[in-house]
């Protein structure tokens, strides 16, 4: 389905579809950290934010409601230990970044496989953050990021890369098993693009089935990057409230997986990470992507 | 020297040795006799041999010059270079082969001529031309059954007379390495196959086995020809090794060797804790030499070498996409692995060396093994050294991605036309460059499609065949969808007309230059970037081609033999690689592409 599609199909209906996101999420996780995300994005539709806004570039994003989640997974030693984290609220665009958006932005697309709708890929950490500063200008927010040193300013309220315990906790979307979906790595071909079932490609964004929060192609189609230098160890000591990752490294996070990847690297915790390319002139890898998030305005045109 | 032979006293004791028909010895009671030449020792004790080297120091032996004259000897004889020693057994027929360390003597192998026969008379030959002694076994009515030749450097040389093959057996070898240089080597682990007890392995001239203990490897050596080669398991106290090795000798010389040093080699169980971290290990270096660490790189699917580098460093695209941290490294007497992400610790590393450095050491290498045994011009043939070579980069020595930085520089700087040769020249460079990793692609597609080919007819006239070359199939489609789906559209003459404008752009500053040769040097990066990709795949696929090749081999000889088939075909096609490809690089360059 392509995101013209979405569109048409969600515009006229949003608070249906909030409805429709509730039930889901009731439904597939009726209790647990959930039930503490139910109540905060109670708590926040109160304050006056949106379940779901379409931003002024045609964006639809959704509000993850900020809350508690047990973050990580024992088995792998740069996801242990399983510790509880705290984010705030954000809004996450629904979708991963499409090649037709980032042209529209930046003029470029850099994608090898070429498809309006399909994720770009072949972007650097350091083209993501440019993208995210030259969304913001478009649309008058505040950029967030130096690209010239790379860092973020979390209070400026433009678009920027999720941390790496956002992007979890949005994937996670209150489930604990290794995928939103269950445990069952069968069932993932209902729900992503990975190598099994790609066919050496990443497809449209938004064919399979989205997680809780509505959110597509979380565990496949292209990885996405976060906003966090990645360190093997970071969990040990990583802070319990909104955590933000070293504060230095060699490498950018990137989460979820890809067209290239298997069942294994597909799930809600899989890290993973690579040069963020600041000083580089290779081309960097088709099955790297990204998609935004901001923080929440109390102030949002309907979409 | 072993022997310290006293010519005064020898010649008092000779009075006990029996010398019968000029040519023939046959050993008193008392003494026995020893021979001596060009490092290479012969004895022929009273007593059977028992691995005890101090007997054969003793001094009251007859020492006999060694001339052209070939000797008889009653006996069981026992030969010895400084690092190797062999000693007879009438009975088998057979050699009981140690490493010797000084006078310290391990006992590593046992090799059975096949088909064995009780050995009546040994006949010394001296062997001047190479430099070397040698003990011709007679079996009954004096029928020469093998003659087995040994050289200072403890190269021994099996030549079959009568004999069909030999098994080696008793060695004890905890992996098994077929050595390739063009492509990956071919790694036996025991472990994997518990319900065998033979694997065929590809005849491709050189073996070599890593014996329990690190201590230790034999290398076996045999010139082209048709002999088929297994590998023969055991259980022993629950652990499954490699007894040993057996070869149809085809009519020519088998040549085997074993190399005995502290840490020769060594294994490594990959840890968690290793993931992007540099981790010191414990094992050392023993001595310099082109030291390999082989694992399997799971995203790829394949097992490779990488030697190990004099120091940590960063290098992009070979064999793993993007960029990446070499994987092993020495600092000083340490040494270094690092995992990643890309390539996650996970099974087992092997280390161990083929090669020297350019000094000798004190240790021969199973390529110089390979090139004495076999003559430095029929070695080369194997190892392919020009082959190793990549494909010569341009004038430039940099990819199209350096080049491209290069050109918008000029151009943000207004300085195309006062460098108007400069921009011309890189523009040429971009537009051969591409052209270049597109013609390798197409070398790549036609291996596959050659292949197939050369399947469908060996399937047919074997049709028991196609079902387990199935897999190997799939790979070859897999190559050929690839190059179909991957290919970038431009074609060449596109490529040409955006280095065409490059060019032209340089003839007048204007101020939209700089955003045109952005545009257009992206369009070149582009192309260049999804071919570098799609040359990089489909050479790993092609060496993943001859692991698979070399796993459906184990089953049988006539299974081994099309295994042969794939696997030289597939190192054809993966000589003089590109850049990106994975390549037996010794001192690689981080990027070509880097600025």
């Amino acid at each position: 389905m392509s995101m013209a599609k979405h569109n048409t199909m969600w515009a006229p209906l949003p608070i249906l579809a909030a409805v429709c996101m509730a039930a889901i999420i009731r439904a597939i996780c009726p209790s647990g950290p959930l039930a503490s995300a139910q109540d905060q994005a109670r708590q926040d539709a109160q304050g006056g934010l949106r379940s779901k806004i379409a931003t002024p570039s045609g964006v639809e994003m959704v509000l993850i409601p900020g809350g508690e989640f047990l973050m990580g997974k024992e088995a792998d030693i740069d996801a242990r230990p399983v510790h509880k984290v705290s984010v705030s609220s954000f809004y996450m665009d629904i979708h991963e970044t499409t090649q037709e958006l980032y042209e529209k932005i930046t003029g470029e697309n850099p994608a090898r496989r070429t498809g309006k709708q399909n994720p770009v890929e072949r972007v650097r950490w350091t083209d993501a953050i440019k993208f995210c500063n030259a969304r913001s200008a478009k649309e008058g927010l505040q950029p967030c990021y130096d690209v010239k040193t790379g860092e973020c300013d979390f209070s400026a309220d433009g678009y920027r890369l999720p941390t790496e315990a956002e992007w979890e906790y949005a994937c996670r979307a209150g489930t604990t098993g290794n995928y939103y979906f269950g445990n069952d790595p069968a069932r993932l071909k209902d729900h992503a693009w990975f190598k099994v079932n790609a066919l050496g490609r990443h497809h449209p964004v938004g064919q399979k089935r989205p997680n809780p929060y509505g959110l597509f192609d979380m565990a496949g189609n292209v990885r996405e990057w976060c906003n966090d230098w990645y360190q093997v160890d970071y969990y040990k000591n990583s802070p319990a409230v909104a955590p933000r990752g070293p504060a230095q490294g060699a490498k950018k996070v990137l989460r979820g997986g890809a067209w290239t990847t298997q069942a294994e690297s597909c799930s809600s915790w899989t890290r993973y990470c690579d040069d963020p390319g600041f000083t580089d002139a290779c081309v960097p890898s088709d099955d790297y992507g990204f998609r935004c998030v901001r923080s929440p305005r109390p102030i949002e045109k309907k979409p | 020297m072993p022997l310290k032979a006293k010519p005064a006293a020898t010649a008092l004791i000779a009075i006990g040795i029996l010398l019968v028909a000029g040519r023939a010895f046959s050993a008193a009671p008392a003494a026995g006799v020893a021979i001596s030449k060009n490092g290479v020792n012969v004895w022929v004790p009273q007593k059977k041999f028992q691995g005890d080297f101090a007997v054969l120091q003793r001094t009251d032996w007859q020492t006999l010059s060694a001339d052209a004259r070939p000797r008889s000897f009653r006996g069981e004889p026992v030969i010895a270079a400084a690092s190797v020693l062999g000693t007879f057994d009438s009975q088998k027929g057979c050699v009981v082969l140690y490493t010797r360390t000084g006078d310290h003597l391990e006992k590593r192998a046992i090799v059975q001529p096949y088909p064995g026969q009780r050995a009546v008379d040994y006949r010394l030959r001296n062997d001047d031309e190479k430099a070397r002694l040698g003990i011709e076994v007679l079996s009954g009515r004096n029928r020469l059954e093998y003659t087995l030749y040994l050289d200072k450097d403890g190269i021994i040389e099996f030549k079959p007379a009568r004999v069909q093959g030999l098994t080696i057996a008793e060695s004890g070898m905890k992996y098994g390495i077929v050595p390739s240089f063009i492509g990956t080597d071919f790694v036996y682990d025991p472990r994997q196959y518990t319900g065998k007890d033979r694997l065929y392995i590809p005849s491709m001239n050189l073996y070599t086995g890593l014996v329990r203990g690190g201590n230790c490897m034999m290398v076996g050596v045999w010139p082209p020809g048709e002999q088929v080669v297994s590998l023969n398991l055991k259980e022993i106290s629950g652990e499954r090794i490699i007894d040993g090795l057996s070869l149809e000798f085809a009519k020519k010389s088998f040549y085997l060797t074993l190399l005995e040093h502290p840490d020769l080699w060594h294994a490594e169980a990959l840890k968690d804790t290793y993931l992007e971290t540099d981790t010191a290990i414990g094992w050392k270096r023993p001595f310099p030499a082109l030291w390999i660490g082989r694992f399997f790189i799971e995203s790829e699917g394949i097992h490779f070498p990488f030697y190990f580098q004099s120091e940590k460093t960063k290098i992009w695209g070979r064999c793993i996409r993007g960029w990446f941290g070499y994987p092993f490294w020495f600092d000083g007497d340490k040494t270094f692995v690092h995992f990643e992400k890309k390539f996650p610790p996970k099974g087992e590393m092997l280390i161990y060396f083929l090669e020297r450095e350019k000094e000798a050491g004190e240790i021969g290498s199973p390529v110089e093994v390979m090139q004495k045994a076999l003559g430095a011009p029929l070695a080369a043939k194997f190892l392919d050294f020009d082959g190793i070579e990549l494909r010569p980069l341009l004038e430039h020595h940099n990819a199209v991605c350096a080049m491209s930085d290069k050109l918008q520089t000029i151009f943000d700087g207004g300085n195309e036309m006062k460098e108007k040769k400069q921009v011309a020249q890189y523009a040429a460079d971009i537009a051969a460059f591409i052209r270049m990793i597109r013609e390798r692609i197409f070398e790549y597609a036609d291996f596959a499609r050659e292949m197939k080919e050369f399947l469908s007819t060996r399937t047919q006239a074997a049709p028991d065949l196609a079902a387990p070359l199935q897999g190997i199939r799939q790979t070859l489609d897999e190559m050929l969808q690839l190059r179909e789906n991957d290919m970038p559209t431009a074609s060449l003459d596109d490529v040409r007309e955006w280095t065409d404008q490059i060019k032209k752009l340089a003839n007048e500053v204007r101020p939209e230059n700089g955003k045109q040769i952005k545009v257009l040097t992206m369009d070149c990066r582009k192309v260049a970037g999804a071919q570098d990709d799609l040359d990089r795949a489909l050479s790993i696929l092609t060496i993943r081609l001859t692991e698979e090749a070399a796993e459906f081999g184990i089953e049988s000889p006539k299974r081994v033999k099309v295994a042969e088939a794939i696997i030289a075909r597939a190192r054809q096609v993966l000589r003089c690689p590109t850049w990106w490809e994975p390549y037996r690089c010794h001192s690689p360059k981080p990027n070509p592409g880097a600025p």
